[in-house]
């Protein structure tokens, strides 16, 4: 525990990391994170809707993802393609925006304040491996990073992993 | 990188968590207070070095220290952890909560597509579900 050492951070250290293993070929979780309609299926958290998406997806390109609260209130995100790898990985900034995609702080939505006005959130596909032969199908494992620029954090605080199996729901 | 300013706690709290010494100083502080003293045993620092890391944690309000000129024992203070670690809460549940429903939409988006194509016969495909 007594660690000496007085390194800065790193700016891999600053970094959320998300990680889920869809039972799905990639080119299938690539097709849902990039293709507009199927963005809406998902985005959000549980009990959600997202009643609109925009995706200009390349390089300098931008997106405007909106979901939606069960009480009916709209959060909208918007942010630029840094890096396009197709079915491999794709860079982009976040930051919230209103309805027509201009970056707003937190407290336009009533957050507390605290929240970076952008960060950078890197989506890798990979072919997972976890559960080989006893699933046919290819599975792919997305990973979800989102670099936090103005704040550190060290890495035994970092997201934990908390689905790492096959994920088979009811079966 | 890591620019910290007085009207942003929370980069002030990772700021201050980002470095070893000063969690190690706070994990200590989590079974009781202490003095700078006792603070610096574990540590091969001197006194003011010890007393900066302090200075940081003092200015992230993550611990208070007394009044008492001699002997000022360092307290921790939770409430800027407890904002930190709600604000961490929301990403995970965010990201957790929307992949869960991509995985539900992925299965429904397959199982249809497997009524489509009858050539695929997977003797072992029990996860029919319906929603």
């Amino acid at each position: 525990m007594a660690e000496r050492t007085d390194a800065p951070m790193t700016a891999e250290e600053r970094v959320l990391i998300v990680e889920r293993v869809f039972d799905a070929p990639r080119e299938l979780v690539w097709q849902g994170w990039t293709d507009p309609e199927q963005v809406m299926r998902w985005w959000g958290p549980k009990g959600f809707t997202s009643p609109a998406c925009e995706i200009d997806l390349r390089v300098g390109g931008k997106y405007l993802w909106c979901m939606r609260t069960p009480q009916g209130q709209d959060f909208w995100n918007t942010g630029v393609y840094r890096e396009i790898v197709l079915y491999e990985r794709i860079v982009c900034t976040q930051s919230l925006a209103d309805e027509k995609g201009n970056v707003v702080p937190g407290a336009h939505y009533g957050m507390s304040g605290d929240l970076p006005l952008e960060t950078v959130v890197t989506v890798s596909l990979r072919r997972s491996t976890a559960g080989r032969g006893s699933f046919c199908g290819k599975r792919a494992l997305a990973t979800c990073s989102r670099v936090l620029r103005r704040a550190g954090m060290g890495r035994s605080t970092s997201w934990p992993t908390p689905c790492q199996q096959p994920k088979i729901k009811g079966g | 990188m890591v620019t910290a300013t007085a009207s942003d706690p929370i980069s002030n709290t990772f700021a201050a968590l980002a470095d070893p010494t000063r969690r190690a100083i706070l994990a200590r502080l989590a079974s009781g207070e202490a003095s700078v003293t006792e603070l610096a045993e574990p540590f091969e620092m001197t006194l003011p070095a010890v007393s900066k890391h302090l200075k940081v944690l003092e200015r992230a309000g993550l611990i208070a220290r007394g009044r008492e000129a001699q002997w000022r024992p360092c307290r921790l203070q939770a409430g800027p952890l407890k904002d930190a670690d709600e604000w961490i809460e929301r990403y995970r549940r965010h990201w957790e909560e929307s992949f869960d429903r991509l995985d539900s939409y992925l299965q429904e988006l397959q199982q249809n597509e497997k009524k489509y194509s009858r050539k695929i016969t997977k003797k072992e495909d029990k996860n029919g579900r319906e929603n």
